[in-house]
């Protein structure tokens, strides 16, 4: 169990027991839900409206889903640093500029599930010439997008990006 | 422009990963499952927090691809079988599925251009992955029915492998296409020549594609033997240096034929190279080869192929030595080079130089398929000869009989006649262009010396004319002097087909006469009427060579009308006393002096056909008119310098001078003495 599950664990506790004694259930302090949707596009039809994804609903290779990430403060104060985490799920590869970008955000992606971050992931091969080169990595080595905003997400503020990836 | 920059390299490695999407597509079923996430911060602690999961199944898809598209194979050549064209046929789909065939070989098909023309042979699923057709390969050519391959999995291949035969006839340049399917990829048409998969499940239904790969016909083997020939004129004797080389411009490396070399056979190209008519192989300067090539020999006559003789690398005596040869033992020639300089000399032996020396040389060796292919020299066509040059190749150029053409070196003709009497070329008098043949008619019988021809009169004399000279020739026969009023013709054959020629007056005729030939013409010589007897009259011929026009000789033919001259005369010598001492009194002597003589001319040479008189009969008759003296005088004597005097009794009054044989220039005198009554 990581250190920052048992902080998250101990933070509910202690807003549940406030919204007990109050005889309301409200959230003390901030209080982030993420909520994911997803559609997708036909590869044969790029320039379709996009198709909410529902159970049961296939895609074939070539298609492209869009993943919509939407985050809302439903606690009583500000959620500083948030902070959203949109993977590149297993059996699809990111598609690139399609990840949502503006002045309050910031983005990053990762190649190694999670564990670094950088505005253009790149990997060292060897070069024409044998010796290691430094290129852009390859979309297929995106594991997962993160968007960091500028400031805090006010108590009932809410905010939403969105990535594509195609499927494999 | 940086963030330009990695949007381009992102671009790029997107494309360059393009071709692995399909080979590395999701398998159909899979469930695709997502969930995001967040953090954020109350100032003191960090939290964690997850969404809901969105999740999806990836569908069944098929798909197929065949490669190459526009593929290259190697180069083909005519005639060349068992070429493989080899199709790759993957699954780009998703799921596992099956490639169908259709049946008959009908999703195997061929286009050519040009004259080429394929069969194809064998076409089959590789089932073994051998890439060769083997036993247990799945028919996809002769199949009756629609073949369907093994499973294939997802991103798997398998190999179709199509045999052909390029066929006979087939032209550098043209093209040989394989194509496998009948469509480029899309959803299967059941159309009549496609590949397409099997499965119907898949949501894009089943898929086809078409694969092809292009071979050019390009040249086999192409052998072109060139000789450097001396183009002479050269003299007699002369030494001849011969260079060959063997160019190969064809796009396949020659192999060679088998000759038996040194008493076995073996394996290897092979320059061959007839001694030329006429000359003789010289050991020095030494036949050069090449490296890789050895210079070797045959006796065996030219009725004998290259490819039927025996060879010998060592030098048998030179003067019998038929071919020189340069044989490349388990040799090879590759493809647009060249080999040589193969050299050797000759000396020119013939003595004659009327037929220039003829050069011609074979060259032997095999092609890509196989075949034997052999080229003659002199011509600038590849891979034509009759495979023994003997010099009944044609010398023409442009020579299209399918053989080289026999090149030539000329030889120096020297022109030299010899023109004289008949059967006498080589005459003399006192040079051999004052030589003669005297001859007569009987216009002058009955004439008295002084007299003239009463009607035109023909002699006809016979020349003999050699061709000394060291090849054939045609001499031109003139009469550069004729006597006043005469008329001369030359009969080239002496009264055969050939009709006679008036020379005279600046006319002439030609004769052609072989190499070391004597041959005979007539001359006729007409004298006019009026023409003084007894002497002679001198036409000169001459003949002048067309090969050396300098090269003359002249001969005479003399015409005498009649050439034995006599002249009577008489002489009184009176001792009687009475009247002068040359008074014809009785009792006085009278001489009768009979002077004959040969006018004709005498010899100071040999081979000149003179006149002598033979059988020569002076007769003195006393009584016959106007003679009286038989009757008038009494005998004294009767004399002659030459020959015998018959009947010389005192009662005769007729006497003979008999003279045998009275030769040119010879003379006599018969004398009659008598005593006047």
């Amino acid at each position: 169990m990581s250190r920052n599950f048992r902080e998250r664990k101990l933070a509910l506790a202690a807003a549940m027991a406030l919204a007990i004694g109050s005889g309301r259930i409200w959230a003390v302090g901030p209080d982030v839900k993420v909520q994911l949707q997803g559609s997708y596009q036909t590869a044969n039809q790029p320039h379709a409206k996009w198709a909410t994804l529902q159970d049961g609903t296939k895609v074939a290779p070539g298609d492209r889903i869009l993943y919509s990430v939407e985050i809302s403060n439903q606690g009583d104060r500000q959620a500083n640093n948030p902070v959203a985490f949109g993977p590149i799920p297993a059996g699809t590869r990111f598609v690139a500029g399609t990840a949502t970008s503006d002045a309050k955000l910031k983005v990053e992606y990762s190649i190694d599930g999670g564990k670094n971050y950088s505005p253009s992931p790149t990997v060292t091969i060897p070069g024409k010439d044998g010796k290691p080169q430094t290129v852009p990595a390859p979309l297929d080595r995106y594991t997962t997008v993160r968007w960091m905003w500028n400031g805090g997400l006010p108590p009932g503020a809410k905010d939403s990006v969105s990535y594509q990836v195609e499927v494999r | 422009m940086k963030k330009l920059l990695v949007s381009l390299l992102l671009t790029c490695a997107l494309v360059a990963l393009a071709g692995e999407l399909l080979a590395q597509s999701t398998p159909g079923g899979t469930v695709i499952t997502n969930r995001a996430s967040a953090t954020y911060s109350d100032g003191t602690n960090n939290f964690t927090t997850v969404s809901n999961t969105v999740t999806t199944t990836v569908s069944n898809v098929a798909g197929i691809s065949i490669t190459p598209d526009a593929g290259v194979n190697p180069s083909v050549v005519s005639g060349q079988t068992g070429v493989l064209f080899q199709f790759s046929l993957s699954n780009s789909g998703n799921i596992t599925d099956n490639f169908l065939f259709k049946a008959a070989g009908a999703s195997v098909r061929t286009v050519t251009s040009g004259t080429t023309t394929v069969t194809v042979t064998r076409a089959v699923i590789d089932v073994d992955g051998s890439n060769t057709i083997n036993a247990g390969d799945t028919d996809i050519l002769t199949n009756g029915a629609d073949v369907t391959s093994a499973n294939v999995a997802q991103a798997a291949s398998t190999t179709a492998l199509v045999e052909v035969t390029v066929n006979a006839g087939a032209t550098a340049g043209d093209t040989v296409q394989v194509l496998v399917g009948d469509n480029a990829s899309q959803a299967a048409n059941l159309s009549a020549n496609e590949v397409r998969t099997v499965n119907v499940t898949p949501v894009n239904g089943r898929r086809e594609d078409i694969g092809d790969i292009t071979a050019t016909v390009q040249e086999d083997v192409l052998l072109q033997l060139t000789k450097t020939v001396p183009a002479g004129p050269v003299a007699l004797g002369s030494s001849l240096a011969y260079s060959l080389s063997l160019a190969n411009n064809g796009n396949r490396a020659a192999a060679g034929q088998s000759f038996n070399v040194d008493g076995s056979p073996q394996i290897g190209l092979l320059v061959s190279d007839p001694i030329p008519v006429g000359t003789q192989l010289l050991g020095a300067p030494a036949p050069s080869a090449p490296a890789g090539y050895a210079v070797v020999y045959t006796t065996a006559a030219l009725t004998t192929t290259p490819a039927a003789a025996a060879w010998t690398s060592a030098a048998p005596p030179l003067a019998t030595v038929t071919r020189i040869g340069y044989f490349s033992a388990a040799g090879s020639l590759a493809a647009l080079s060249t080999a040589g300089p193969f050299t050797f000399s000759v000396i020119i032996t013939t003595t004659n130089a009327t037929t220039p020396i003829g050069n011609i040389a074979d060259a032997f060796g095999k092609n890509f398929v196989g075949g034997n292919i052999t080229d003659q020299s002199g011509d600038t066509v590849a891979n034509v000869g009759d495979q023994n040059a003997n010099f009944t190749e044609g010398g023409a150029p442009g020579n299209v009989d399918g053989d080289g053409i026999v090149q030539i070196t000329l030889l120096i003709q020297s022109g030299s006649v010899l023109l004289g009497p008949n059967g006498a070329p080589a005459a003399v008098n006192t040079t051999n262009n004052n030589d003669f043949t005297d001859q007569s008619s009987t216009a002058a019988n009955g004439l008295a010396p002084g007299a003239t021809t009463a009607a035109a009169d023909t002699l006809t004399f016979t020349n003999s004319l050699q061709n000394t000279g060291n090849a054939n020739d045609t001499f031109r026969i003139t009469a550069p002097t004729v006597p006043a009023g005469f008329t001369v013709s030359v009969d080239p054959d002496g009264g055969g087909a050939l009709p006679p020629t008036v020379v005279s007056g600046g006319g002439f005729v030609d004769i052609a006469v072989a190499f070391g030939v004597t041959t005979n013409f007539t001359t006729s010589i007409t004298a006019p009427a009026g023409t003084t007897v007894l002497q002679g009259y001198t036409t000169v011929l001459m003949a002048t060579s067309a090969n050396s026009p300098a090269a003359t000789n002249q001969t005479r033919d003399n015409f005498f009308p009649g050439f034995v001259r006599v002249t009577k005369t008489y002489l009184v010598d009176n001792l009687t006393g009475a009247g002068g001492p040359l008074d014809p009194v009785p009792g006085a002597e009278i001489r009768y002096d009979v002077a004959y003589q040969n006018v004709a001319n005498t010899t100071a040479g040999v081979g000149n056909a003179t006149l002598t008189a033979v059988n020569v009969v002076i007769t003195e008759d006393g009584n016959a008119a106007p003679n009286n003296w038989g009757s008038t005088t009494t005998h004294i004597a009767a004399t002659a310098t030459a020959g015998t005097v018959s009947n010389n009794a005192p009662l005769n009054t007729v006497f003979t001078n008999n003279v045998a044989s009275l030769a040119p220039g010879a003379s006599g005198t018969f004398t009659i003495r008598r005593t006047i009554q």
